[in-house]
């Protein structure tokens, strides 16, 4: 399902949160959505799920617009052919079943053919033996994934996901990551909201860059990200773990040196680039780790802060390098200030690119 | 002197024994009262879907006159519903003053505001992305609101119990109304009046065990309920 969005315009209460928005989803694949929060991408994403009404500006699916106080039959038709995760996802009173059903119900399909495609669908998301269990008592990661099992279930051609892992264990964020990548490979459009460049750089196809109501950017993820346009990554999340450093060769191994620390990439470029590091690829060790991950880099514990259910640990390896590890994983090795450590990552973890 | 244990005692005899007459008043108490529970939910829940769902000006307006009506005293409820039905009322000609008709329709109109006011609140408590949730999964505008019914639902069956607590308890209204007919309009409450006037204690005591336990009950249900709800 084709859709196109011009000059949209949202107000609450007077405060504009949409100015002049224009956009086309045209093939299958992963759409982010990215920007700060309160940039607009939530409100963004109800205008074209038919939720929420434009003050200004349409949205046309295949062709046609759509207005949802008059086209009440067509809105309600694509709808059907739609689903939006909000964050956090609100679970209806009942159990898991219940609400995995519930689309399934609405449509009118028998509770034989439900029982069997809620069962199936939860267990694609690693959801076994939930079905009864109480859709208001589960925990984060839970709850994301059964909102995603919902929508899944009814194999809606657009979906719409509102920061979907923003505050979720790491496997749960995988798990949901690679739930989006599958749909975008079985031919749906999969629109993600989100604010950590990071998870965009893994998933997206396509990148919208919406900045306090405006689409200041768009166009193909990776062209977006690696073109050199610092500023996104300055601007927004990800600030961590940026370095501008230079590429030598060194018997076929590329090393990346930047102030005191030198470690491998994977690239074709040498000489003067800029390299970015997911601080939740970093692996914090006390002792030296014999594994397949080239870079083992030596350094000591600065500090370290609290953020979205993670602790983000400094390290001063030559170069401050922030490492993201959960919470257990901090109370279990109980680090200190000033403890010597090991900083393991994969060469591959290491994006590269060329300021231009 | 009148002798209290042997009074209870008879009270208590009577209650073990199959006494048509203590049964029936019983059986029509809940009846009527059920009844008139009924009809009021059945016009409250459209009502306060109709108050909470949108945000509008006259809201609080509206709550508030809700919550003033809760006031009206029973006694004025019952005079109107007298006047309505009576011979030369507007509704004379249905002949319903003196029956059950009229004792469900006067408690039905005392139970009301009470339970549109706490069906209101009830709607409230629902989660404000819930509706928005089961529209994004496909529901209609009908299965929207029956959805949004169904998350509320232990909510609004406490304002269910609630009223119909406040109705079987109900007396001077439900006598000037229902007349206290033996057999026909004869309920718990008018009957437990009536006899104590009479003297006549054992059948009073006796129907106010009953009147007691059906209360306890009723609010043990309600507590229950209101637990369930707040999950």
């Amino acid at each position: 399902m084709m859709i196109a969005a011009g000059g949209l315009a949202k107000r609450f209460a007077g405060t504009p949160v949409l100015r002049d928005v224009a956009l086309e989803l045209r093939g299958p694949g992963v759409y982010a959505l990215a920007g700060p929060n309160g940039s607009g991408k939530t409100t963004l994403m109800r205008v074209l799920a038919l939720l929420l009404p434009p003050d200004g500006g349409e949205v046309a699916f295949e062709g046609t617009a759509v207005r949802i106080d008059r086209d009440k039959a067509r809105a309600q038709a694509l709808r059907r052919r739609m689903a939006l995760i909000h964050n956090p996802a609100v679970m209806l009173s009942g159990t898991v079943a219940y609400n995995v059903g519930y689309g399934l119900g609405v449509r009118g399909v028998g509770n034989a053919e439900k029982g069997r495609r809620v069962r199936e669908i939860l267990g694609r998301l690693e959801l076994d033996g939930f079905e009864r269990r109480n859709a208001r008592r589960l925990s984060a990661g839970e709850t994301q994934r059964v909102a995603l099992a919902r929508a899944m279930v009814l194999d809606p051609e657009v979906i719409f996901l509102d920061e979907p892992t923003a505050n979720l264990d790491p496997a749960s964020a995988r798990l949901i990551e690679a739930a989006v990548r599958e749909m975008a490979r079985a031919g749906k459009r999969v629109v993600v909201a989100s604010h950590n460049l990071w998870q965009v750089e893994r998933i997206a196809d396509w990148l919208w860059f919406l900045d306090d109501g405006r689409l200041t950017l768009s166009g193909p993820a990776a062209e977006v990200l690696h073109r050199g346009d610092h500023k996104v990554w300055r601007e927004f999340l990800g600030r961590d773990n940026l370095f501008n450093g230079e590429i030598t060769d060194s018997d076929g191994c590329k090393l990346f040196a930047i102030g005191g620390a030198k470690f491998e990439v994977v690239t074709d470029l040498i000489g003067k680039t800029t390299a970015s590091l997911d601080p939740s690829e970093i692996i914090i060790s006390r002792e030296p780790l014999r594994s397949s991950a080239r870079n083992q880099l030596p350094g000591t514990v600065e500090s370290h802060s609290s953020e979205g259910g993670l602790y983000k640990v400094t390290l001063d390896c030559g170069v401050p390098l922030v490492a993201a590890i959960t919470k257990a994983s901090w109370d279990e090795m109980g680090l200190k200030q000033g403890e010597t450590v090991y900083a393991v990552f994969k060469a591959s973890a290491v994006r590269v690119w060329r300021e231009e | 002197m009148f002798n209290l244990w042997q009074i209870v005692r008879q009270a208590l005899e009577l209650l073990a024994s199959s006494d048509p007459e203590l049964w029936g008043i019983v059986a029509t108490s809940l009846r009527v009262s059920g009844a008139a529970a009924l009809l009021a939910a059945v016009l409250a829940v459209p009502l306060a879907l109709l108050v909470s769902r949108r945000e509008y000006r006259a809201k609080r307006a509206v709550i508030g006159l809700l919550n003033s009506l809760m006031a009206v005293p029973a006694v004025v409820i019952g005079l109107l519903v007298y006047l309505l039905f009576s011979r030369s009322g507007p509704l004379g000609i249905w002949r319903l003053l003196y029956s059950p008709g009229a004792m469900v329709t006067a408690q039905a109109a005392l139970a009301l505001p009470l339970m549109t006011g706490l069906c209101v609140a009830a709607l409230q408590g629902v989660p404000p992305l819930a509706a928005e949730t089961m529209l994004t999964l496909g529901a209609g505008r009908l299965q929207v609101l029956w959805g949004t019914v169904r998350e509320a639902r232990f909510a609004l069956t406490a304002a269910f119990i609630a009223g119909f607590a406040r109705v079987l308890g109900e007396t001077g209204m439900t006598m000037m109304v229902g007349g206290n007919i033996r057999g026909e309009t004869r309920v718990m409450t008018t009957a437990i009046a009536l006899e104590t006037m009479k003297g006549n204690f054992e059948l009073g005591i006796a129907l106010g065990i009953v009147l007691l336990l059906v209360a306890v009950a009723v609010n043990v249900a309600l507590q229950a309920v209101q637990g369930r709800a707040g999950q």
